[in-house]
């Protein structure tokens, strides 16, 4: 019986953004009241590296990689438009890949396969291009007459995705490789959080996310809705480092696991060279992940630099 | 029915109730509490947050702890007039004033003294432009209201008189102060250092609203804004700001 069973790689790139922006996109608020209602249009290069790197926002990938990253800013007043354009590579030379530890040959019908048959590294991702829609709004203010700013923001994300599918047949003559293009599509939509308790600001971000991947055998959705507590960095004036600790908590639909899925720590240590305009990130980012009863941790550890290409205060 | 109607009669008698409470005068009584109030001397009244000293308003003495002033043309509206005090060593922070409709004068009570010691600050501006200093000063009494203090100074040279930092930020305004959405400006608080002068060129001043931002300060989500530090560093290089020096002078 010549049995073909669609042996299925598919490949979600790094980085699309999910409701977790990612590691190599660094921070863009720009207050308004900073602009002093003059439109500002900034464009920034990022370029860096990753170990362990996850993709697609919480998908563990845990691949070492590259990154190339162009961000446009446009802020007058109290909105904020951005153009981001990335592009990464995997150690390999190619995409970083997304295990798929199963064939599915219908809805219904799912084969786990052998471990030495997961992975597949034939990927070849296209560039990302990601726009966000932003607008900031005063809530309150912090003890004194202050008010305090907040963003709000709607993110959508889209990733051609080449994926290469091995069909299997009896021997070895008869598998078959074939072509499938594919994309991968976010939206999110996310807002700055503000309380006080006891006296203390209480700073966050809550996401929600959708994420889509069409055209390829490994079609999926998964939404996630997640809560970033943002605390006070740590200044040490004299090396003028800036150390920045954030918790994300979250849950994402598909891990098989309901509630609390996903707990994802991060320290950066921020580094700004005033003569050169440039600024050092450098950044570990354990998650945890839960697929079931499972939990999976992944130890990001990034570096990156980023420089303003263009500055213009109209 | 009836008792939509006594809640709708309850407001308007309150609503009206606190028309009345509202005066417009040029008279002010004050009176200071607390057991060190018999030492102060030369009383002075910030008025609305305009805090150059040539526009504070020198109080005279009425009594024990009392003293008043008459505004003269510089009427007031105690719904909305915010006041502070100022004295040799001691500020308070802000409230308004009860109205007291009998006799047409507005009455302040403020608590004498709040600790944490005051401090006259010094601050030069090289080249000279125009400097904003804004005081976010808290409430720490029961009648405290959050308000905002400032003055300008054309020539770079700005005195800020009787910082007191455990209630009040201080911040330092190298751009327009934004009257309607006030954006806090470069905090004073971490900078002032008793052991002499401290200057900041244009990387330092960058830094430090770098770190403001960061440490949730600056009235926002704390954010590590690479474009926030770039579009500060071009706005200062507008300004063709060079340094700046902060001292306390007392």
């Amino acid at each position: 019986m010549i049995r073909t069973a669609a042996v299925l790689f598919a490949l979600l790139t790094a980085v699309a953004a999910s409701a977790q922006d990612p590691l190599f996109d660094p921070d863009d608020f720009l207050d308004p009241r900073e602009t002093g209602g003059r439109p500002v249009f900034i464009s920034r290069i990022v370029i860096g590296a990753a170990s362990d790197m996850n993709g697609d926002g919480f998908r563990p990938l845990a691949e070492n990689v590259g990154y190339l990253h162009l961000a446009n800013s446009f802020s007058w007043r109290s909105v904020q438009f951005d153009y981001k354009r990335t592009q990464m590579k995997a150690e390999d030379g190619e995409a970083a890949v997304w295990e798929i530890p199963y064939t599915r040959f219908n809805e219904d019908v799912i084969v786990f396969l052998p471990e030495n048959a997961r992975q597949t590294r034939n990927a070849t991702p296209k560039s990302k291009d990601t726009l966000h829609a932003a607008w900031y709004w005063p809530v309150g203010s912090g003890g004194g007459g202050i008010p305090v700013i907040l963003r709000s923001r709607v993110t959508f994300a889209t990733q051609p995705i080449a994926a290469d599918v091995e069909k299997l047949g009896p021997t070895p003559e008869t598998t078959t490789t074939q072509r499938m293009s594919g994309r991968e599509r976010t939206f999110a939509l996310e807002t700055d959080t503000w309380f006080r308790i006891a006296g203390h600001n209480v700073f966050g971000s809550l996401a929600v996310s959708e994420t889509k991947t069409t055209g390829t055998l490994a079609n999926r959705k998964e939404r996630a809705l997640t809560y970033t507590n943002r605390f006070p960095s740590i200044s040490l004036d004299r090396a003028k480092i800036l150390i920045r600790p954030t918790l994300t908590v979250g849950g994402i639909t598909g891990r098989d696991s309901s509630g609390v899925n996903l707990v994802n720590p991060a320290i950066e240590i921020f580094r700004p060279f005033a003569q050169t305009g440039a600024n050092l990130h450098v950044i570990w980012s354990p998650q945890w992940a839960a697929n079931g009863n499972n939990w999976k941790v992944t130890h990001q550890v990034a570096v990156l630099i980023d420089r303003a290409l263009f500055v213009k205060v109209f | 029915m009836r008792i939509h109607v006594i809640k709708t009669l309850l407001c308007v008698l309150l609503a009206a109730t606190a028309a009345q409470a509202q005066i417009t005068t040029s008279n002010v009584n004050v009176l200071v509490t607390g057991k060190r109030c018999g030492e102060l001397k030369d009383v002075y009244l910030v008025i609305n947050g305009k805090d150059r000293e040539e526009s504070w308003v020198k109080l005279e003495p009425a009594g024990t702890c009392r003293w008043k002033a008459d505004l003269g043309d510089g009427t007031i509206t105690t719904s909305n007039a915010k006041f502070s005090l100022r004295a040799d060593f001691a500020r308070s922070d802000c409230q308004k004033a009860a109205a007291n409709e009998t006799d047409m004068t507005a009455n302040l009570q403020f608590a004498c003294c709040a600790q944490g010691p005051l401090r006259n600050v010094s601050v030069k501006v090289d080249p000279p432009m125009e400097v904003t200093y804004v005081r976010n000063v808290r409430p720490y009494a029961a009648r405290g209201i959050p308000c905002l203090e400032k003055a300008t100074f054309t020539d770079g040279q700005v005195a800020i008189g009787g910082a007191q930092f455990s209630g009040e930020d201080v911040y330092l305004h190298l751009w327009p102060v934004n009257r309607k959405q006030p954006t806090p400006g470069l905090l004073l608080d971490d900078i002032v250092a008793d052991k002499g002068p401290r200057v900041l060129n244009r990387g330092d001043v960058a830094q430090r609203l770098m770190v403001q931002r960061a440490q949730g300060k600056a009235a926002i989500t704390p954010t590590l804004s690479s474009n926030a530090l770039s579009l500060d560093l071009k706005k200062l290089a507008e300004l063709k700001f060079e340094r700046a020096q902060i001292e306390v002078i007392k």
